[in-house]
Order: C-alpha cells, then sequence, then structure tokens
C-alpha cells in the first residue's frame, strides 16, 4: 500500500538545451528537490584518437587538469575544491574525457569559475608530468592482479580495428615518452568547447546557470577532434592467454546493434534475457542449476560507431570447458521457446532499471550529456519506453538475423587451453 | 520513537520501533521518488561463527535466495524479476544484509518475499550446488593480491578470532559444511530479536510496521547471543608475504581505533580526511602527488567494541621501503605536531584544515544520501551499531560539533604512528 504524494521526478525531456557561441553544448535539467547540483563537462576525444606514439596522453591530459593552472598551483586548486565542498574527478577513456564536479547549490559559481581556469589556462607543469606517468604505469603494472579485466583487456585488442583496438590505459612506452609540449599542443588542438557538452543537473537556477557559463566559458575555444572512421574489422578468432590462476577467465565477444540501429532495444532486451537481474538465462543455467562460477553474465553496448554483446564467465580451470560449452549452447539459441512471461520480465527489469537509475542526479547528469553524444538529443523516458516495450519475438529474431550470435572472438586466460585455441606469447601481452 | 524535524516539527525524520514480535522496525519517509527500499539487517557474520562454520554466514547468504517453505529459488528468482526489483546482499563479520529497490507500487511484494527468505528451506540439492559457487568465489578472491593480504592483515591483528575471522572462510571449511550445520546456524541466528527491517520511500509506516510484524511470526523469537569480544593486537611489527600473482607492493597498516559507539569517531572520520584522503591529503601530497604511489589512504573502521585505524597503500615493488618510511614519517609527524589552533609544530594539523575536512565531509553526506537504498542502508547499520538510526541532520550536526580537543584527544588515545604493518610482494 502506498500513499499517494505526487511525486517530484521529472522527464528526461525536461533537460533544456543551449549551445555556447564558442560550440559548447548546455543541458540543464531542473529537479528542485534535489540538495546538490551534479555537472559533467564530456569531450568526444579520448585514448582512440591519441597520435600514434603517444597512445595514452588523453589519460595524462585529464590527470594533468587537477595539477595546476596559470591562476593556481595544484595544491591550490584541490584546496580551493576542498573548501567549498566541490567533489571534483577528471578522467579519459577510450572514446572520452571527462570532468565531473559535485557541490550544493550555493557553490555553483564558484565551481565553474575552477572549472573554467582548468579549462582555459591548464598549466601542464613540467614537475607534475613524471608522477602522472608514474600514476599510470601503476595502473598498467596493476592490470594482471584483477584476471577479469585482464581478460577483456587483450580480447578488446584482438576484436577491434585499429585505433580503436587500443587499450583504454594506454601504451607503457607511449605514456613513458611523451613530452610536455606535445600534452600543451595537444591539449590546443585536440579538445576544445566545439563538439563537447556540459550536462549539469540538480538544484538549479536556470537563469543564473544560463549567466554564469556565458561569462565564464565563453572565452574558452577549440574543437575536439573528430572520432576516427571505424575501419573493418578483423576476423574474429579464439585466443589462449597461459596464466597460473585459481580461475580461469572466459570472454565472448560478438558484433551486435549500435546506438541508432533499428535493432538497439532489441540488443538490450536480449541482454536482459541472458543476463539481466538473477532471472537471465546464462545465470540460471550456468550458476543457478551447475554451480559452475560464481560470476556469469552477458552486456550489450551500443555506440555510435559499433555495438557488442560481451559474455563473460571466471571458474576454476577443470570446469572452463564444461562452462564454454553450457555457455556457448544458450548463445547460439537465445531465444529457443522464449515464453510470454520471460520476455515480459526481461522488459519490465530493462525498464525499471532505467527509471530507478535516474533517480540519482549524478547519473542523471552523466546519461544526458551521453545521449546527446551518441544521439544528438537527450531521449525521453516514454521514447525509452515505448522502445523497450514494442520489443517482440519478431525484433528479436531481426536483431539475431542481423547479427546472429555465431563466431565469437573469445579468449580464454588461465591454466587450460581446452579448446586449443590460438595461444598469445608473453610478449604479445599488454602488460 | 519518532525522530522529529526541528524546522518542521510535524513531518517526522524517521519512524523507529520495536514490533511486538521483537523486530527492529525503521522508516524513512523522507525520500520522495518513484522507487522505495527495502533492508533486512540480520546482525549475524563471520564474527559469530564458531569452529567448524568458518565461511558459514556468507555460505547462508547464498543460501537464502535458494528457496523457503513457500517458494523454490526458481520462483524467488522469477519473482524479482517480474517486479523489476534490483536486489542484492552481502556478509561482513559482523552482519547479513538483504536489499533491494522497487518502484514504489511494488514495495509490498519485494517486503514480503525479503522477510518469507528469512526462513530458508535449506534444500540438499541446491545446497550442494551453490556449495559450488561459493568455492568459485573463494577462487576469484584468491586470485586477487590486495583482498588475500586484508584477510591475512585482519586475522593477525585481530588474533583470528571474532572480528578479523574470514567472511568467505577457506575452500577446506566451507568444503566441511553440512546442511544440518547451516540449519542449525539458522535457528540460532535467524531470530526475530536479532533482525532490523529498515524501509525508506513514499509509504505509510503503519501499514508496514504491522505487515512486518504478522510477515515474521514463523520466525523464532528467542533472544540470539550476544557476538563474542574482539580485541585488536597492535605490536608495531612489519610482517612481509608474497604472491604469485602480485604486480604491485601492496601495504596495509592497521592500529586501533575508536569503536561504532565512541563519539570520537567523528574526530576520527574528519582526521581520516585530513591525512588519507583520495586527494589533498596529508599521504596524497607526499606519495600519489609525487608518483611514489598508485594510492594511498588511511581512514578509521568502526565496529562493535573495536575499532581500527586502516592504511592501504599500492606503490612500485621496488619502491616499497622508501614509500612505508615517507608514509611513517607523515603519520608520525601529525602525531607529534598534535592540533593546535596557532603554533604551528612539523605535522601539526591546524583549524583551518579540521574546518576543511567538515565542508568535504558535509558535502559528501548531502551527495550520498540522495537515493533510498542508500538510507535505508545507514539507518539499519547504525541502529545496529549504535541504537539509533542514522538521520542526515544529526550526523550533520555531530560533524560541525567536532572540536580540535576531540582531534588531539583521538591521536593520544588512538596513536596513528604505531601500527602493524603487512605488505604483499611479488614472489
Amino acid at each position: 500500500m502506498n500513499t499517494s504524494n505526487p511525486s517530484e521526478s521529472s522527464d528526461f525531456a525536461d533537460t533544456t538545451p543551449w549551445k555556447l557561441e564558442n560550440g559548447l553544448q548546455i543541458l540543464a535539467l531542473e529537479l528542485p528537490s534535489v540538495d546538490y547540483i551534479s555537472m559533467d563537462l564530456v569531450l568526444p576525444v579520448g585514448v582512440v584518437s591519441d597520435p600514434e606514439g603517444a597512445v595514452g596522453s588523453s589519460l595524462l591530459i585529464a590527470e594533468l587538469l587537477t595539477r595546476g593552472t596559470h591562476s593556481f598551483t595544484g595544491e591550490e586548486l584541490l584546496t580551493a575544491f576542498d573548501d567549498h565542498g566541490i567533489r571534483y574527478s577528471t578522467s579519459a577513456s577510450l572514446m572520452s574525457t571527462s570532468i565531473r564536479l559535485q557541490f550544493l547549490p550555493e557553490h555553483f559559481r564558484k565551481a565553474v569559475t575552477l572549472l573554467k581556469t582548468m579549462l582555459c589556462e591548464p598549466l601542464f607543469p613540467e614537475d607534475a608530468l613524471d608522477p602522472v606517468k608514474a600514476l599510470f604505469l601503476h595502473d598498467l603494472r596493476s592490470l594482471r592482479e584483477n584476471p577479469s579485466r585482464w581478460a577483456m583487456n587483450e580480447l578488446s585488442r584482438r576484436y577491434f580495428p585499429a585505433p580503436f583496438h587500443r587499450s583504454s590505459l594506454g601504451e607503457e612506452e607511449d605514456i613513458g615518452g611523451v613530452s610536455r609540449e606535445s600534452l600543451v599542443n595537444q591539449w590546443q588542438s585536440r579538445f576544445g568547447p566545439g563538439g563537447g557538452v556540459l550536462s549539469i543537473a540538480g538544484r538549479l537556477d536556470l537563469a543564473e546557470v544560463r549567466g554564469t557559463l556565458e561569462e565564464e566559458l565563453s572565452s574558452w575555444e577549440g574543437q575536439c577532434d573528430p572520432v576516427p572512421e571505424m575501419g573493418a574489422f578483423p576476423e574474429r578468432k579464439k585466443f589462449y592467454l597461459p596464466f597460473p590462476g585459481n580461475q580461469q577467465q572466459l570472454v565472448f565477444r560478438y558484433p551486435s546493434a549500435p546506438m541508432e540501429s533499428e535493432h538497439y532495444y532489441a540488443g538490450k532486451v536480449l541482454s536482459q534475457l541472458l543476463s539481466g537481474g538473477m532471472f537471465g538465462r546464462l545465470f540460471i543455467e550456468v550458476r543457478e542449476k551447475r554451480g559452475l562460477c560464481y560470476s556469469v553474465y552477458a552486456q550489450h553496448s551500443g555506440r555510435r560507431e559499433y555495438g557488442s554483446l560481451v559474455a563473460y564467465a571466471g571458474t576454476t580451470p577443470e570446469r572452463v570447458h564444461e562452462t564454454a560449452e553450457v555457455m556457448g549452447e544458450i548463445l547460439r539459441s537465445p531465444i529457443e521457446s522464449l515464453g510470454e512471461d520471460e520476455l515480459r520480465r526481461a522488459k519490465n527489469n530493462l525498464l525499471s532499471q532505467i527509471v530507478l537509475s535516474e533517480e540519482s542526479t549524478s547519473a542523471r547528469s552523466r546519461s544526458n550529456a551521453v545521449d546527446w553524444l551518441l544521439v544528438g538529443r537527450v531521449r525521453s523516458l516514454q521514447e525509452v519506453q515505448s522502445a523497450v516495450l514494442s520489443v517482440g519475438v519478431p525484433e528479436l529474431q531481426a536483431l539475431l538475423a542481423a547479427y546472429p550470435l555465431e563466431d565469437p572472438a573469445a579468449i580464454t586466460l588461465g591454466a587450460e587451453n581446452f579448446g586449443a585455441w590460438n595461444t598469445i606469447a608473453e610478449e604479445e601481452t599488454h602488460s | 520513537m519518532t525522530v522529529q524535524n526541528s524546522q518542521s516539527p510535524s513531518a517526522p525524520l524517521m519512524d523507529l520501533r520495536t514490533l511486538p514480535s521483537g523486530v527492529t522496525f525503521l522508516h524513512d519517509p523522507t525520500f520522495r521518488g518513484e522507487g522505495a527500499s527495502v533492508v533486512v539487517l540480520v546482525r549475524t557474520g563471520a564474527r559469530d561463527e564458531v569452529s567448524g562454520e568458518f565461511g558459514i554466514s556468507h555460505f547462508l547468504e547464498h543460501m537464502v535466495f535458494k528457496g523457503t517453505q513457500h517458494r523454490s529459488a526458481l520462483d524467488l528468482t522469477l519473482a524479482f524479476g517480474d517486479l523489476g526489483a534490483q536486489v542484492n546482499a552481502y556478509t561482513s563479520d559482523e552482519q547479513t544484509v538483504f536489499y533491494g529497490t522497487v518502484l514504489n507500487e511494488h514495495v509490498d511484494a519485494l517486503h514480503a518475499i525479503l522477510l518469507d527468505m528469512m526462513n530458508p528451506l535449506l534444500d540438499d540439492e541446491e545446497f550442494r550446488v551453490e556449495k559450488k559457487v561459493i568455492l568459485e568465489e573463494i577462487a576469484l578472491y584468491a586470485d586477487r593480491p590486495n583482498f588475500v593480504l586484508y584477510e591475512k592483515a585482519v586475522a593477525d591483528f585481530f588474533g583470528g578470532v571474532g572480528v578479523g575471522q574470514s567472511v568467505l572462510g577457506t575452500s577446506e571449511s566451507v568444503a566441511a559444511i553440512d546442511r544440518e550445520q547451516m540449519a542449525d546456524y539458522v535457528a540460532r541466528r535467524y531470530r526475530r530479536s536479532n533482525m532490523v527491517v529498515s524501509l525508506c520511500g513514499d509509504l505509510h509506516s503503519d501499514f508496514y510496521a504491522d505487515l512486518t510484524d504478522t510477515r515474521v511470526q514463523d520466525l523464532p523469537g528467542e533472544e540470539a547471543a550476544g557476538s563474542p569480544k574482539s580485541h585488536s593486537r597492535v605490536h608495531g611489527k612489519t610482517e612481509i608475504f608474497h604472491h604469485e600473482k602480485n604486480t604491485q607492493a601492496h601495504l596495509f597498516g592497521l592500529a586501533s581505533g575508536p569503536d561504532a559507539k565512541d563519539p570520537l569517531r567523528y574526530a576520527a572520520g574528519l582526521l581520516g580526511i585530513i591525512l588519507g584522503d583520495a586527494q589533498n591529503s596529508r599521504l596524497y601530497w607526499e606519495l600519489v602527488d609525487s608518483g611514489l604511489a598508485e594510492y594511498a589512504s588511511i581512514d578509521c573502521e568502526d565496529k562493535d567494541g573495536v575499532g581500527c585505524w586502516m592504511l592501504s597503500i599500492a606503490a612500485a615493488p621496488e619502491q616499497w621501503e622508501e614509500v612505508r618510511e615517507r608514509a611513517f614519517a607523515v603519520l608520525s609527524d601529525v602525531q607529534k605536531g598534535g592540533v593546535n589552533p596557532t603554533v604551528k609544530r612539523g605535522g601539526t594539523v591546524t583549524e583551518e584544515e579540521l574546518d576543511r575536512a567538515k565542508t568535504k565531509c558535509l558535502s559528501r553526506l548531502v551527495m550520498d544520501s540522495e537515493l533510498p537504498l542508500g538510507k535505508a542502508l545507514a539507518s539499519a547499520v547504525s541502529l545496529q551499531y549504535r541504537g539509533v538510526p542514522f538521520v542526515l541532520q544529526h550526523e550533520m550536526e555531530s560533524i560541525r560539533n567536532v572540536t580540535r580537543e576531540d582531534c588531539q584527544a583521538l591521536l593520544e588515545r588512538y596513536p596513528v604512528d604505531t601500527m602493524n604493518l603487512y605488505v604483499m610482494l611479488p614472489r
């Protein structure tokens, strides 16, 4: 039984979009009942477009943005954030570079001022370069301490065409060799407001937001590098990487529907059928009925350039063969004898996930930015709901006709080369 | 008991009741959204396991999802799916917690299922299959050197009994557990007086309090035994381990700290931010900004009757000794310099740093208290440890009230410069 107080939630479409003269797309979402503001700047420039021989530059640039500007030393900058309780983070991935600031509404102007100094006058101090490089070399070194992450990384390097095959951790030699001058030049030539998105959500005063952003960020100039063209995918193969782990990692990767494909939402529903909640077929067949592993899942990801379905399991070496066979059987005919209940459950679970995750202001801000970059607008909840609800058996069949789950690229990392897959030599590994 | 809102006395911040059944019921009505969360906390964990049971609390947490007197494992799985419920559970050394979030219209159904699960069936075949899953989970973590180090360190620091007992257990201890032992453990620990049911959402308190009472009637009502006492053992020693999967050096330090009821825990939270926050802390500037360490943190973990400072650092193996020297120089400087408003000597913590830590801490509290699950969990855990639910406004007040004298008292009682240090290096 529930009370009927009206909820203050608002739809995704309540976002107000406008563009600054310098090309920066602003997305503002007023949520009056929320006590803070979350702000995400996302530039669609990442490791995938780093110059040859300097792969990992985006990672260094993102970190160096907090290490000092022409007006603030690194310590002054971080202290200014802390004095106002502004939570900050910078990061770069394969496809983007981001700055996230979260703060109480009274610190909005200060947050924008500090963002401006990072964007308009970053110093990239010479004496910070080696320590920042060391941080990312630590990260590369630690890859082997997380075998599932390592296996995913090694498979991506062999699944995607160049330069999308790059590791999001960068290349050790390139990180070691890149100069400050190169990073300064890259910041000026590859990163800019044009093509980027600043998404802000929370307890906002729209007029103040508009005025402050125009006043503070209009002087930032430049254009984001275009995303490289995606070439032809290499032939999909299966690989074995020897590793004396207690567990053996198993990853399959299949092409699937990209973001703007008519099959995109069928891809999302399919991954729910395979591993949504605790009812997905992989979870029930591999873990619940047979106890073959602790972690097993499938995940569909769709970007503008490509889509894929990744299926993962970690198990002990003596059971990896059986695990691979059971997974293969399910993945080969993922909608065989699909009942109405099963399909309805998958769609309900997906919709519930979307609505519940959007109750987080920070998740809302980030997803608005990502939506804009991928589809050029913020999708409304109604649009997403009706697209998910419209997926039926014919739509799933059409997805599987366009993207059959056959001949995946695969990797197994562990003690057993159970399928006589192509062995990766130690010197061909990434860490 | 109703915790009143001082700004608006007619709007309660929290409803807390001990129900006639003995279950403690909590409802935070302040969240206004489309979702609502239900948490069932059982006051039992690795700390409550006796010889021959190591790993049983966590194994049972899995078995709770494998069928009840009224629902099979598959029924449970499909029911959660039908509700679109985001459900999970965890086991620690002191608690086993089951929780879920659903859209408002499904709260009643989620609440019914989670309480039904407190009386698990423990089906023989499900028991046999799930044991394999647990053994896989143990194998997974055995490949993570920092996790292996953590387990070794806390076991040694707390003497291997009570707090510090492995939550997962070992593959041998789990393999040896049988169904009868688990049924005995359920009867001993899954009692009404040992449970907290915490809700957060736009719901009627009275309705759910009554429903909770009705839905736990089949559970045993007798008092559960208290958890055994734990003690920490600080020697200031360094112990080195090797792991064949290590590529980094992991340093893990432990020293005594305030327990969950000690008011000094607020000062400990703030001193932890000053000394070892992820950015802009003393350890950050000494070790991370300089590139010596990938991360370096110190914070305080408070438990029932015992607490500890936890220092955690990852660095290049060839530099671990330099990292250790520099980390302890920072901690020793602060210990010697103390907390002083005017006289700055060595590593003295200043009033300005304390104010900054408060600002940081207060902002984070507001941002992290947004979602119903976080609120319902925090309330249940706070109630378990301190007898009072988590109320954001009260927590903020306690943080604002921390003085430099509190911080000085904390350092004198729980020094940060003498620790047991555990190091994991590549073989």
